[in-house]
């Protein structure tokens, strides 16, 4: 195992604000990395930075044993490194189909002039696209409404569509912030099963956001903890769940001096 | 109110209508990527009216710098209209690099981005003028070649009269509107361009590279206003370097009447406009100016998104 993603004392300040302080992380090919940490902690700042949406303030991002800080986002994209939102944005007006297709047509050969003129390049890299989105589309069960526009699916479809959207770019590293909000226990369930499928088919690399410990105490084989920009712990979901400084930013100073005191105050893990 | 009256208005209201319509979609492709009105679009269609001018025509009169001096070739008219329209483009990509870009990477509010906009119109407008002068130009009568001045038919005994220049204004416009639909709807590259428009954010994150899509909405919507200008100045004259910002406030109203991003709705608002200037009374004739804004505070009253536009609508 080798570290795909390595991230080295990233900083983020807004103004006079700390957004994200000196984290430093590493993910390893293949595994599935969960960020968690209370409202406001910087997690989506964090992966702003990752993906070259927001420029950090100082630090450095690896992926692939190569530097990424600085480049443009559609770069990052290009490089392999997909992700999805939390408030989910799929293009609403396009069809389901066409939102798939899109992240695969950047990455084509042919050109605008190929594409007009139809030449066999263009036809055959259309060809290859269309059938790849297919493809993506049945993986999420949405074959049947692939010329729907995508704004007029049902949430969870959505969710699903834009992560389908995020494997049309075959990403090797696969960004997810808050894949579950506003899903249901079974529904959540769901969802870890299909993440963790879709990293054995697709031979990824999954960096999670989740609110929601017992889902990310489940599914993922290490954790970072963010709270107020700075990472206040990392380690395996056991290691992670009964640290004091991380009960303490989920549930309040009295459940530290309780964890401290060794009765056992942890984040629970179920469900 | 004759057949024949009412055919002559509907042509000349087509033809008209045909040009407003391409001349505000420039106006429309860039509101729907950026969410700015870009207030150099009128001085890019004037812009466009002397280039091809200067191209077909060989000099400019007697006042600007560049008096008596003869451009040392000219173009076939056609041919002119189509280079005139190429760099009215480019300059439609010099005005996003000089007035948007800066402020677009300084994230400045998208108010600035208008003021700053009319500041290059302003300096777009004084160089026409400083170089050409301000007298008004207009075509010779052969600028069409062995092409008849009109084509004159009879509708129940009435003649009903088509100048040729029309028939070259809509057929040009209709070229470009087909053009431009199968462009969004039938190439890859509009695909993405549609998705720019609706999320640059996400869209740069898959992979698109949204600042080459701005660069070439404003080479189109340059090139629509240079072309619209050409075909206004080939009909009626050029009446000095400011007769693209009568023009251009007319667009805005067509845009607006339409449903603001609204490529339909820049189509189907140049149309009433165009039509609702042609059916004008002759004894009102001299209010000719005032139809599209009459025509836009009535829409607006029944309908304040615009005739096309909409809560959902998609943008591009």
């Amino acid at each position: 195992m080798s570290a795909l993603l390595e991230v080295r004392s990233l900083s983020k300040a807004f103004g006079g604000l700390l957004a994200v302080s000196d984290v430093s992380l590493s993910v390893e090919q293949g595994e599935i990395f969960g960020l968690i940490g209370p409202n406001g902690a910087g997690k989506t700042t964090f992966f702003n930075m990752l993906t070259g949406m927001t420029r950090p303030t100082s630090g450095e991002v690896l992926f692939a044993g190569g530097a990424i800080t600085g480049l443009r986002p559609e770069q990052v994209a290009r490089l392999g490194v997909a992700r999805t939102f939390q408030n989910i944005r799929l293009f609403a007006g396009l069809s389901v189909f066409d939102n798939v297709r899109i992240p695969r047509q950047s990455r084509e050969r042919s050109g605008l002039w190929g594409n007009i003129l139809g030449s066999p390049l263009a036809s055959r890299e259309e060809r290859e696209t269309s059938e790849a989105a297919w493809e993506l589309l049945k993986l999420v069960n949405l074959t049947d409404r692939a010329m729907r526009p995508a704004g007029s699916l049902p949430y969870g479809d959505r969710r699903r569509l834009e992560i389908a959207r995020a494997l049309a770019l075959a990403p090797r590293l696969l960004l997810l912030d808050e894949p579950a909000a506003g899903m249901n226990p079974s529904e959540k369930a769901g969802l870890a099963d299909f993440i963790r499928q879709v990293r054995e088919t697709f031979d990824l690399t999954v960096l999670l956001i989740e609110h929601n410990v017992p889902m990310v105490m489940g599914l993922c084989s290490r954790i970072a903890v963010l709270n107020f920009g700075e990472r206040i712990a990392m380690g395996t979901p056991e290691e992670v769940q009964c640290d004091p400084k991380v009960v303490e930013a989920y549930l309040g100073a009295q459940k530290r001096d309780a964890a401290a005191a060794g009765e056992g105050a942890c984040l629970h893990s179920t469900m | 109110m004759t057949l024949a009256w009412f055919l002559q208005n509907l042509l000349n209201g087509l033809s008209m209508g045909s040009v407003y319509a391409i001349f505000a979609l420039g106006y429309t492709l860039v509101f729907s990527i950026l969410g700015i009105i870009n207030f150099a679009h009128g001085a890019v269609f004037t812009l466009g009216a002397y280039l091809t001018y200067l191209l077909s025509v060989g000099q400019f009169g007697i006042n600007g710098l560049l008096a008596g001096w003869q451009l040392p070739f000219t173009l076939p008219f056609p041919l002119a209209l189509l280079a005139g329209a190429g760099l009215s483009g480019l300059a439609g990509m010099a005005v996003e690099r000089l007035a948007f870009k800066p402020l677009r990477a300084r994230q400045a509010d998208a108010l600035l981005a208008l003021v700053s906009s009319l500041g290059v119109a302003l300096i777009l407008v004084n160089l026409i003028q400083y170089l050409f002068g301000a007298e008004i130009y207009s075509y010779p009568s052969d600028v069409l070649g062995s092409l008849p001045p009109a084509f004159i038919f009879k509708v129940g005994g009435k003649p009903v009269a088509v100048r040729t220049v029309q028939i070259v204004l809509f057929v040009v416009s209709l070229v470009m509107l087909a053009a431009l639909a199968w462009f969004i709807h039938g190439t890859k590259a509009g695909k993405a361009l549609r998705a720019t428009a609706e999320n640059q954010d996400t869209a740069s994150l898959l992979g698109i590279n949204v600042d080459a899509f701005i660069l070439g909405t404003f080479f189109v919507s340059g090139l629509l206003g240079g072309l619209s200008g050409t075909l206004i100045g080939v009909s009626f004259g050029l009446s000095g370097p400011y007769f693209g910002v009568a023009y251009g406030l007319k667009a805005l109203a067509v845009i607006v009447l339409g449903g603001l991003g609204s490529i339909p709705g820049a189509v189907l608002g140049g149309l009433v406009i165009g039509l609702g200037e042609a059916f004008l009374p002759p004894d009102l004739s001299s209010y000719k100016e005032a139809v599209a804004y009459a025509l836009l505070f009535v829409i607006l009253l029944v309908r304040p998104q615009g005739l096309l536009g909409g809560t959902t609508e998609q943008k591009v």
